[in-house]
Order: C-alpha cells, then sequence, then structure tokens
C-alpha cells in the first residue's frame, strides 16, 4: 500500500510542446485542456506584448499568453499546428500559446534534473527541472514562475 | 479541538454565527432598557449564549465554551434582575461577544486566542453582584470525581454547578461512547447534541484519550465521552435520552464533589481537609456551604480578580482616539467577515423554482435538440423562444438568490455609533428604516466600508457635543438616520444626521488654502459644487478637519469607491441644521446595462452608468463645434465646452473608416496615432485662418485622406469627406468629477452585459474594468471611464480651467452679437413634418421596437423599469400626419404633474442650439404651440402640458388652478423680449392665477415697477434681454430701497452654470427654466409665500 503511493509522486506527466525549436513540458496536473483557439482572440490595448489577446472559454475569460514572447524567445507563428494550452495558474485559468504540440511523457521524477541558469536562452528559473531523453532534452516549464510578471508586480 | 468533525463543525458555526447574527442590536436595547429591558430580548441573548456554549462543550471548543460560559452568568444575572444592564456592563458583554465572534469565525484557532481579559471582566461581573456570602464561589474550582472517591473527571467552579442545579436539576456523569453510541448508530453528533440540550444542559464534555485505543489499531473500537449533564430529568430516563445503557449514567453527588487540591497560592493547606457538607439534592441557594471559611480561603483570589476587572473596565470607558480608531477598524474587519461568508441561506422556495426552470431548460433542450436532426425550423425557433424565456427567468431568480438585506450591514451600525458616542463624549441616536431592502451579496460587501466611514464621519464630525448642541437650542441627543429604500431598479441609501451640516463658504476657504481651486473658480462656483469640493482629492486626507469643515475625511475615496459599485453620491447640506448624503446603488454588478461602441474592429462596452449622453456632430457642424483649447480638443455643447478623449488613440487601436462612395471599411492608413496630432507634419498650405482650432488632419499629407477626422470639415469644399460618414461620434462620460467626451468610431447599441473580470496578467490596463462576452461568443472589454481619463492625462480642474478661460475670453470677444439660443429636440412624426420640443423638459429619449407596445385600458403604454409608462403620439391630440407604420420608435420621456409619459416619434431625433423665432398664430393647434422654421424647414412646436392635459385632464389639477380667477393670487411683472416666450409664459402663469404685466426688456420693467409698484408682488425676468438685461435689472431693483424687498426669478433657456451664479451674486432669488411651467408656478408660490411671511 505504502509502495504505491510512492510511485505515484515519484513519476511524472508531461505534457510536450514546441516553443520554436525548443522543446518543453509542463506537468500534466497544471493543465486544464488544449484546445486549437489560436485566432480570433480579442486583443487587449495596452496590455503586456506577451499576452496575445483574452477569449472565451465556456463563459469564463482567459487571457492567453504568448508563451514565445514571455521567455524572451520568437513569438509564436499562430497556425494549423499552434495550440492553446490552457493552465492553471494561481486562481485562474490561463491559455499558453504554444508552435506544436508533441507527446505525453511519463517519467520518473529520478530522472529529471535541476535545470541549469540558462536553458536554450531562457532564464533557468523559470523550469523546475529538465528531463534528459533519449533524443532531446526536455525543460519542464515552472508554470507558476513562468507566466509571473518577474518583476513582482503580477 | 475535540471533534475535528468538518460537517459538525461547520454546522456548529453557521449555528453560532446565526445566534449572534442580532446580538449587537439586542445588547444595545437591554442597555436602553436598563432595568425594565424586555425579558424576552434578554431572554433570546441568554439563550443565544447558552446554545453557543453548549456546542462548544460538545466540540471541545474550550475557550468558546469557557467565554461564552461567563457571558452566560452575566445574562442570567441581568435576567434575574440581580444586576443592572448599564453602559459599562453591556460593554463588556459586548466585547466578549465580540471576542466570541472572532473565534467561532477562526474556530480552528480559536483555542490559541487570549480570553483572558474578557473573562476577568465577566468573572468581575458576576462577582460584583453576588451577595458577599457568594461571591468565593465564582472562582473556586471543585473537582467532579468520576464516582465516590475515585479519580477527578472534570474540573469547574463551584458557582457553575450551584447555578446549574437551581430549581431542580440533577448533575449527571455520562460517559457516551462516540464510536458505538453515536457513530455506529448513523446519528450526527450535532443532531445528537440537539437533542440533549434541548432537555438539560452540557456543563463539560472530555474525551477519555487514554481508554481510546492505540494508533496501531486500524480503527479504535471505542471513543469514550465524558459528560456532565445537568438537568432535571430523573435518572431512570436519562439513558434513554442519551440511548445509552443505565450503567453509563450515574448521578453527580455531592460526595462526588471535593475542592481543587493543588491550586491557588497561599491556600490554607489545612482547610482543605474538612469535610465537605454533604448536599444531596444540591439545592441551588447555596445555603449549606460553608460561608465563613470558603470567604476566607479566597479573598485574596477575588480582590486580585476584582482588581483585574475593575482595570479592565477602566480601559474600556477610556478609549483614547487611537482605540477609537482601532475599534472602529475592528468593526469593519468584522462586518466583511460576517459579509463574505463562502455559504449563503436561501429560501427553499426559491431553490424550488430554480429545479423547475432547470427541468424547463432540459425539456427545451431535448426538443432543439430532436427538431435539429429533424430539421424542423418551426420546431426548433418555439425552443429557441421557450430557451429564451426560461434564461431570462433563471437569470432573474439566481439573481434572487444572491441577494441578502442590507440589514446586515446596517445593522452593525447601532454598536458603532454607540461605542463612537461613548468615546466621544456625544449623545447619539441612530434610526434605521429598510433594513430589509435587498441588494445582491457582492455589493453588501464592497459597501460596507464606504457606509461605515460616512456613519463614522456623521457621529464624529457631524453631531456637536451635547453642550454645544444645548446651547444652539437643539435636542442634546443628535440624531442620525439611516435609510434604504427601492426605487426604480436602484438601491438609494440616505444618511442624514441633524448636525452642524456643510458650510460652503468654510469649504471654499479651507481648498483655496490647500491649493485645490483658484479664487477665479470660485467666483464662478454653486453653493452645491462648493460643498462638493470636499469630494476632490486631497481635500482632507492631510490632517484631520473637525475644526475647519466637520467634514471629509477621505470623503474622495468614499465617492470613489461607490462609484466603482456603478453608484452616485450627492451631499445635500444646510450650515447648522443638517448633512444629508443620499448613495444610490443598481441592484447588482454583475449585469449591467452598458452602450457598445466600436473602435477600428474591436467593440467596447461603456456602463450606462457612466454614460450621459451620445453624442453626433455632423460633418458640417465639425469645424465650429470642435476647437482645440491649448494641447486638447474640445466640443461645444449647450455652451459648454467639453474636453474630448479619443479612444482609438488612448488604446493605440488602428481607425477604421467607411468609404464614402463604395460603403467598405477601410483601416486608416496612419498606422502612428501621434503623427495625427504632430502639427510640426502639417503642410504649410492646409494651415488656414483658424490657427487655434487646429485639429488632426491637418497633419496627414493628400495620400493619407482617406480618413474620418475632427477637423476634415475645414478641408475644400470638394473633399470627399465632408460626406456625412465623416461626422463625429462622441459618448459623453463621466466619472466623478471627471466629465469627458469619448471620440469613437461608430456607436452601437445598448446592451445588458454580464461582467466578467479581467485576469490577472492584465492588472496593468487600467482602461478597463473587466470583460463580457457578446452574443458571437467573441469578448468585449468594458472601459473604465476613469482609468482612460487617467490616461489621456485629463486633469479635471486644468482642463475646466483652460475652458472656462477659452469660453470668458470668446464671450468677451462675441459678446453682444450673440443671440440668445434654444435649446430643442428635433424629430419627426410623418416622413415631411418636422416638430420639436423643448429640450429641457426631456426627461430621456428611449429607442424601442413597436411590439413591446401593449393596449390597456384604450391606451398605450410599454413596461419600463418595473411600471407602465403611458405613450401617446402626436396623431392623438393635432392634427397631424398619424405616425407611419414601422419596427423602431424613439420614446421622448416627458415628465408632467409629477408621472412620466412617452411621446412616440419617428427615428431620428436630435438637439440642436439655435435662436427662433416662433410665429404662434399660423399653425396653432392644440397640442402645438406654433412654428418656427429650424434648418431650413418648417417646424411644428409641441406644447406638451397642453398635450397632456388633452389625455390626461386629472393629471394637471393640482397645478392648473382652473378655478382660480386670474389675478388672485397675485400680480407679476414680467420681462421677455421674445413676444413669443412672454405670450407663453404669460399664458400660464394666468392660468395660474396670476396677473401679469408684460414688459419687452429690462428698461421697460424698470419702468413699469416704478409705475406699478403697489400692485407688484414678484417680477419674473428673460436674463438676455437688450437695452437693460436682467442681471442688469436685477442690480437696479435690488440696490434701490424703494425695491430691494421685490423677490426676482430669472427665466433662461437653460441657462449655463456661471449665469446662475452671477444671477445669485445680484440677487435672483431663483432660477426656472423657460417652459418647465410646473416648477416655474412652483417656485413663484414659494417666493411669494415667503415675501408674505
Amino acid at each position: 500500500m505504502q509502495s504505491e503511493l510512492i510511485t505515484k509522486e515519484d513519476r511524472i506527466e508531461l505534457i510536450t510542446f514546441y516553443i520554436g525549436n525548443a522543446l518543453c513540458g509542463i506537468d500534466i496536473t497544471d493543465i486544464q485542456e488544449i484546445n486549437k483557439q489560436t485566432t480570433n482572440l480579442t486583443w487587449v490595448p495596452k496590455s503586456p506584448t506577451y499576452v496575445a489577446g483574452v477569449l472565451n472559454l465556456r463563459g469564463m475569460i482567459v487571457t492567453v499568453v504568448d508563451i514565445g514572447e514571455k521567455l524572451g524567445l520568437s513569438p509564436i507563428q499562430p497556425g494549423k499546428s499552434s495550440r492553446n494550452i490552457i493552465v492553471h495558474y494561481n486562481e485562474e485559468l490561463v491559455g499558453i500559446l504554444v508552435d506544436s504540440v508533441s507527446e505525453v511523457l511519463s517519467s520518473d521524477t529520478e530522472n529529471i534534473e535541476s535545470a541549469p541558469a540558462n536553458l536554450g536562452g531562457v532564464q533557468g528559473d523559470f523550469f523546475c527541472g529538465v528531463l534528459k531523453t533519449e533524443h532531446s532534452l526536455i525543460g519542464i516549464l515552472d508554470i507558476q514562475k513562468a507566466l509571473s510578471d518577474g518583476l513582482g508586480d503580477a | 479541538m475535540l471533534i475535528e468533525d468538518e460537517e459538525s463543525l461547520q454546522m456548529y458555526v453557521e449555528e453560532s454565527l446565526e445566534h449572534m447574527a442580532n446580538i449587537e442590536n439586542n445588547l444595545l436595547a437591554i442597555e436602553q432598557g436598563g432595568d425594565n429591558a424586555d425579558p424576552e430580548i434578554v431572554n433570546e441573548v441568554f439563550r443565544a449564549a447558552h446554545s453557543i456554549k453548549g456546542g462548544a462543550g460538545l466540540m471541545g471548543l474550550h475557550n468558546i465554551k469557557e467565554l461564552s460560559h461567563k457571558v452566560e452568568n452575566v445574562l442570567g444575572m441581568v435576567r434575574d434582575h440581580r444586576i443592572t444592564p448599564d453602559s459599562s456592563i453591556i460593554s463588556i458583554v459586548l466585547a466578549a461577544f465580540d471576542k466570541l465572534y472572532e473565534m467561532v469565525n477562526n474556530i480552528k484557532e480559536s483555542e490559541s486566542f487570549d480570553i483572558a481579559e474578557e473573562v476577568v471582566s465577566l468573572t468581575g461581573l458576576a462577582t460584583a453582584s453576588l451577595p458577599a456570602s457568594r461571591k468565593p464561589d465564582m472562582a473556586s474550582m471543585v473537582n467532579i470525581l468520576r464516582e465516590e472517591g475515585g479519580e477527578p473527571a472534570f474540573q469547574l467552579a463551584r458557582f457553575d454547578i450551584d447555578e446549574a442545579t437551581k430549581g431542580g436539576s440533577y448533575v449527571y456523569l455520562v460517559a457516551w461512547d462516540l464510536m458505538m453510541d453515536v457513530h455506529d448508530q448513523e446519528h450526527s453528533l450535532m443532531d445528537m447534541m440537539r437533542s440533549v440540550t434541548s432537555s438539560g444542559d452540557i456543563l463539560e464534555t472530555k474525551i477519555e484519550i487514554e481508554s481510546v485505543g492505540t494508533l496501531d489499531e486500524a480503527t479504535p473500537a471505542k471513543i469514550p465521552l465524558l459528560i456532565l449533564y445537568a438537568s432535571r430529568i430523573g435518572q431512570d430516563i436519562i439513558p434513554s435520552l442519551f440511548n445509552v445503557g443505565s450503567e453509563q449514567v450515574r448521578p453527580v453527588t455531592e460526595a462526588m464533589i471535593v475542592p481543587v487540591a493543588d491550586e491557588g497560592a497561599g491556600r490554607d493547606e489545612s482547610l482543605m481537609l474538612e469535610p465537605e457538607e454533604p448536599e444531596p439534592d444540591l439545592s441551588p441557594d447555596g445555603a449549606s456551604t460553608d460561608e465563613l471559611d470558603d470567604s476566607g480561603i479566597l479573598s485574596g483570589d477575588e480582590s486580585l480578580v476584582r482588581a483585574d476587572a475593575a482595570e479592565a473596565d477602566e480601559g474600556l470607558m477610556a478609549q483614547s482616539e487611537d482605540e477609537q480608531v482601532a475599534a472602529e477598524l475592528k468593526g469593519i474587519q468584522q462586518i466583511k467577515a460576517a459579509m463574505s461568508q463562502k455559504t449563503l441561506r436561501v429560501d427553499v422556495k426559491l431553490l424550488d423554482t430554480l429545479m423547475v426552470l432547470a427541468g424547463e431548460m432540459v425539456l427545451s433542450r431535448n426538443q432543439l435538440l430532436q427538431s435539429i436532426s429533424r430539421d424542423e425550423t418551426k420546431v426548433i425557433a418555439s425552443a429557441a423562444q421557450r430557451i429564451n424565456m426560461v434564461t431570462s427567468e433563471l437569470q432573474d431568480v439566481i439573481m434572487r438568490t444572491r441577494m441578502q438585506s442590507i440589514g446586515n450591514i446596517f445593522n452593525k451600525f447601532p454598536r458603532l455609533v454607540r461605542d463612537m458616542s461613548q468615546g466621544l463624549g456625544k449623545k447619539v441616536e441612530l434610526t434605521l428604516e429598510g433594513t430589509d431592502v435587498e441588494l445582491d451579496k457582492t455589493i453588501i460587501e464592497a459597501i460596507s466600508e464606504p457606509l461605515t466611514h460616512l456613519i463614522r464621519n456623521a457621529v464624529d464630525h457631524g453631531i456637536e457635543p451635547p453642550g454645544r448642541r444645548a446651547n444652539l437650542g437643539k435636542n442634546p441627543i443628535g440624531k442620525i438616520h439611516l435609510a434604504a429604500l427601492h426605487e426604480a431598479g436602484q438601491v438609494s441609501i440616505e444618511i442624514t444626521d441633524d448636525g452642524k451640516g456643510i458650510d460652503p463658504d468654510v469649504i471654499v476657504s479651507s481648498a483655496l488654502q490647500k491649493g485645490l481651486i483658484t479664487k477665479r473658480q470660485v467666483g464662478g462656483m454653486s453653493r452645491t459644487e462648493k460643498v462638493d469640493l470636499i469630494l476632490l482629492p486631497g481635500f482632507s486626507t492631510s490632517e484631520r478637519v473637525t475644526d475647519i469643515s466637520g467634514r471629509g475625511v477621505g470623503m474622495d475615496v468614499v465617492k470613489t469607491n461607490l462609484e466603482k459599485l456603478g453608484g452616485t453620491m450627492e451631499i445635500n447640506s444646510e450650515a447648522g441644521q443638517y448633512t444629508t448624503i443620499s448613495i444610490k446603488l443598481p441592484l447588482t454588478l454583475a449585469i449591467i446595462p452598458s452602450q457598445l461602441v466600436a473602435v477600428g474592429n474591436e467593440k467596447f462596452a461603456i456602463p450606462q452608468v457612466n454614460l450621459d449622453e451620445l453624442l453626433r456632430i455632423p460633418a458640417d457642424q465639425v469645424k465650429e463645434r470642435i476647437e482645440k483649447v491649448g494641447d486638447a480638443a474640445v466640443v461645444r455643447l449647450r455652451g459648454r465646452l467639453l474636453p474630448l478623449v479619443d479612444l482609438a488613440e488612448i488604446l493605440g487601436i488602428e481607425k477604421m473608416f467607411v468609404h464614402p462612395e463604395n460603403g467598405g471599411h477601410y483601416p486608416e492608413r496612419r498606422t502612428r496615432v501621434a503623427d495625427r496630432r504632430s502639427l510640426r507634419h502639417a503642410p504649410p498650405g492646409e494651415s488656414d485662418d483658424e490657427p487655434d482650432t487646429d485639429e488632426t488632419a491637418e497633419s496627414e499629407s493628400e495620400s493619407e485622406s482617406e480618413s474620418r477626422k475632427i477637423a476634415e470639415s475645414r478641408r475644400t469644399g470638394e473633399d470627399r469627406r465632408f460626406h456625412a460618414t465623416s461626422a463625429v461620434n462622441i459618448a459623453v462620460v463621466f466619472q466623478g468629477n471627471i466629465r469627458y467626451g469619448l471620440v469613437v468610431d461608430r456607436l452601437l447599441d445598448s446592451e445588458e452585459i454580464v461582467v466578467k473580470p479581467l485576469g490577472s496578467h492584465l492588472k496593468q490596463c487600467q482602461e478597463f474594468t473587466g470583460a463580457t462576452i457578446m452574443g458571437d461568443g467573441r469578448v468585449a472589454l468594458i472601459i473604465d471611464v476613469a482609468g482612460v481619463a487617467y490616461s489621456a492625462e485629463l486633469n479635471t480642474l486644468e482642463i475646466s480651467e483652460k475652458v472656462q478661460k477659452h469660453a470668458q475670453e470668446e464671450a468677451e470677444q462675441g459678446g453682444a452679437e450673440t443671440e440668445e439660443a434654444t435649446s430643442l429636440l428635433l424629430f419627426n412624426n410623418g416622413p415631411e413634418e418636422q416638430f420639436a420640443v423643448s429640450l429641457a423638459l426631456v426627461e430621456r429619449i428611449e429607442s424601442i421596437q413597436t411590439s413591446v407596445i401593449e393596449y390597456v385600458g384604450g391606451r398605450k403604454v410599454m413596461q419600463y423599469r418595473g411600471g407602465a409608462l403611458p405613450l401617446f403620439s402626436l396623431g392623438e391630440i393635432a392634427n397631424v400626419k398619424p405616425l407611419p407604420d414601422t419596427k423602431e420608435l424613439e420614446v421622448i420621456v416627458f415628465q408632467v404633474g409629477g408621472r412620466e409619459i412617452g411621446l412616440m416619434v419617428n427615428p431620428p431625433v436630435d438637439s440642436i442650439d439655435v435662436p427662433i423665432h416662433i410665429d404662434e398664430k399660423a399653425l396653432k393647434q392644440p397640442g402645438i404651440m406654433g412654428s418656427a422654421i429650424i434648418n431650413h424647414q418648417t417646424t411644428l412646436i409641441v406644447d406638451i402640458f397642453e398635450a397632456v392635459k388633452t389625455l390626461y385632464p386629472d393629471w394637471l389639477d393640482g397645478l392648473t388652478h382652473k378655478q382660480v380667477i386670474t389675478g388672485s393670487k397675485g400680480t407679476l411683472l414680467f420681462a421677455e423680449d421674445s413676444d413669443f416666450f412672454r405670450r407663453q409664459v404669460k399664458g400660464f402663469l394666468e392660468d395660474g392665477g396670476y396677473r401679469v404685466i408684460e414688459a419687452k426688456d429690462g428698461k421697460d420693467a424698470w419702468d413699469l415697477l416704478q409705475q406699478n409698484a403697489e400692485m407688484v408682488d414678484l417680477i419674473i425676468t428673460d436674463i438676455e434681454m437688450p437695452n437693460m438685461d436682467g442681471f442688469q435689472l436685477t442690480e437696479k431693483i435690488k440696490s434701490s430701497d424703494a425695491y430691494r424687498h421685490f423677490s426676482v426669478i430669472a427665466l433662461t433657456s437653460l441657462a449655463g452654470e456661471e449665469d446662475i451664479v452671477k444671477g445669485k451674486q445680484v440677487g435672483i432669488a431663483d432660477y426656472q427654466i423657460k417652459m418647465d411651467r410646473e416648477k416655474l408656478i412652483d417656485s413663484v408660490e414659494r417666493h411669494l409665500a415667503k415675501g408674505r411671511a
């Protein structure tokens, strides 16, 4: 009974996705849903540049963040493969625009290493760890940090 | 904590809060009643404390139990008339309830609260009132033994046992097994407790930790709970009451009660050996207790307790100012805590209705799904209609579940007022009215703070100390009246105090001192404006202004907070007499009426509460009506200049324009907004003869000219932007002291919108208060009128300063030649007939679908704001073409005889300011007072009073005084240069029973006055007149000893505020609008009565 509990906590499931060429992951428990609403957002004048707009998610107003822009990478190009990952952030839902969604990975937490100070040009603070697979290196985004304003005025 | 059962705990918390809900007011009532306090109320409070105690004992909440128990003791004494509930006692009890309240609200931390102070005060109270012989019982602790000679099970005060056994109760020890007796029988602990406490008292509870199974066991087989229970029920019935075996109940005999051995320093050891007197039936009078010995034992302890109590008393009474503030803050927090409960009580009937509606919704959905799959258009339509109806009803019912009575807040104020007035040494009586008025929960939560602030102001700064009041001949007890009532879909709250009021002059000098206004501005201020100065930010934040104005601690904050809720605030005060603050609030915030506008491709919503009017300036008027003052664009609106804010520019949106020829939508080519305003880029040839009215268009080069903007009309005649589409659309908005015109591309519908909050990433967007979802599923942002003004750096005072200066200069230049303009509302009835009515009489204009018109009792009405608005068309009263059969109509709403009536007309309606010359003869007929040429078209001027008189003769009964013989009520001298107005006004003055002497101008009036001075009772004058204007006339009258006593009423056609102020300065008693007959007659009557008095 006890061993089962431990296993659960020691495995992590990630949704992986691309921001430009960078492969990133988000803990699946942070995610509400993934949809294709990447265009036809309502632009909010005077909003921070990384805010792509707001959208109506079944009656809720969801802020959509261009995660590429937010992390200082290239902005997301809305297209056929781009997706909107709706995540739980503090008490609200926030959409994250990504260039494409890759796969769901399950991994032992043991395999996750702490993030270096800089990962592919992104500040290491935004990641809670790095997962090495056979082919690639996946930066696991710390949603709370990645979506915060960084300046303390979020 | 004893019991960690969330559900029971929650239930306990809810019940306790309910018990405490009205406790403050009850206590205050008891305080007022003193010895004659209503026993019913005392009992109610007693029962509340008792129930809280009972539950707490069972839940193992020792702190709460202890405190509520002490409160109960004191209340018991009040009930038995053993002590008189004076204000010092009530203060202590109130403080105790405060603590209890706090503890119940933080139930999980309740054990860590420090209740020593309250307990000591209460014990002191109870002890003080006891006969000397019984005093020691309060503090003397005894052990209740498990059995005679057994282990101690409980420790409690002797006094408590005596109290409990009063009136022949027995005390039992009951061993309850939480597992077997409660859990396994599927009883809830609270249920059990309730049944038990209904027939007795739980004095104390305790879990026998030792006998609970060890942690190794999966689930403990037994959780014994020991209960000390007092009841009149005999021993034979107790087991069945507790649902336990008789072996689990043991009556407590006196032998089981032994004094506590190891407590109390300096206690005489030898006394402990004295045997306890046996007391078989635990008789309540305590006569058997060894008085001498006991009092001897504890005299030291007791005096200690008393000293503490006295100290606590003193502390309470001598509250310093700081403590006062702290106490108020605490009060606010408490109110807030009470308000933001997570659970809500809802009428079961409402829930039933919701269920029915949900059922209907499901049925309609099924119908819809079926019909869609079968593609039956008709059925789909009917299903959609049903869903439409059900949804509206659902919305209504769900909203009602969120409604709470405003009493929730109001009832907190008597306490606040009492505590404050005691601290300030004032006597204040607070009366409440309309506590059952219901408001949305969120609004209730949000207004508690502003209201508290206002009440506090009224007590602190409004009401004078009793001494001063007595000197002034006022009742030494100040009165504050707090009233709430429903009013036309809004809730209005009024706070009135009969204190020293607000002296406008003091306010002005204070504002001048603080540099908030300039001397020149003061000259142009009305009385109300002066009083409103206290709402300026910075008016009173620096210091307490008690000695200066008596008001205004952060009033700007109060106002802003109320406005955030979509409310308004008005101050009305008479120095030395009263201050009334009127607040109007919407019933709910979740759904608000709003005006939709578009800029570029984006739609925005402007809350209706911030919207004054919508303005469309036709292309050919843009040149004369939109100007530049300094850097700011302003629009000329009814003689005043209003700053303009271009929404597209503020938000950085690409503007769209409609191509005048092909009707297509194109973006403006100028991508950078700043370019449009930069004068430096203006081609030199563009600047023309009016450099001060520079507007955006100059900056364009011809290649960019496919745009419509403000100054386009100044281009050459061939320019295609003279097309109607280049008109400027303006929404005139306001919030607080800020008022401006918001320039938008298009004005769309008005709609009820559901307000949704924006996410945390958009906090920096101060221009928006939230978002809403439109019918097409897209999101539209809601404009924050104050935020936009802030972004636009609209400084109200600065702008108005410039604007006023500009207006003044202009007046000086243009002065004499300007002809007096009348504000008229133009509209059509039939396609070719143009009509006009004086704008001053119009309440508002509604666009309606003809389908909403109902025919009831032979009259046309429409439902409006919960009532029926009677409608009529001109065809019903005058010989004009009938109203064409269209789907949409405009309804012009007038107020006549205190009632509203709507005139149905054909859209569009338009307002203009023109000088008019009315021909009263050519086209005169019932309901039509004459005709004039407006915009090169013959226009009939509607006489609303006559129209109403024809349709509803009874409405005007009180006003027309038909039976009154002309001239019987007095003689009026009336100066007016316009023949038309002179005849009109004279007509209804004569209708009103007055004799009228006509004068053609001021000079004529002066001459006539000299000739007929004995006859004239009152003078009415127009302002703008040749030879001698109204101001000069008044000045002349007022400076002459012979005529100074005459009241002068001025008539204007919608005067500017400056005029009114100027008029007051020269001595004009009142201002009335020319065509508003009711108000004029009313004013005449008032002033005549005043003159005679």
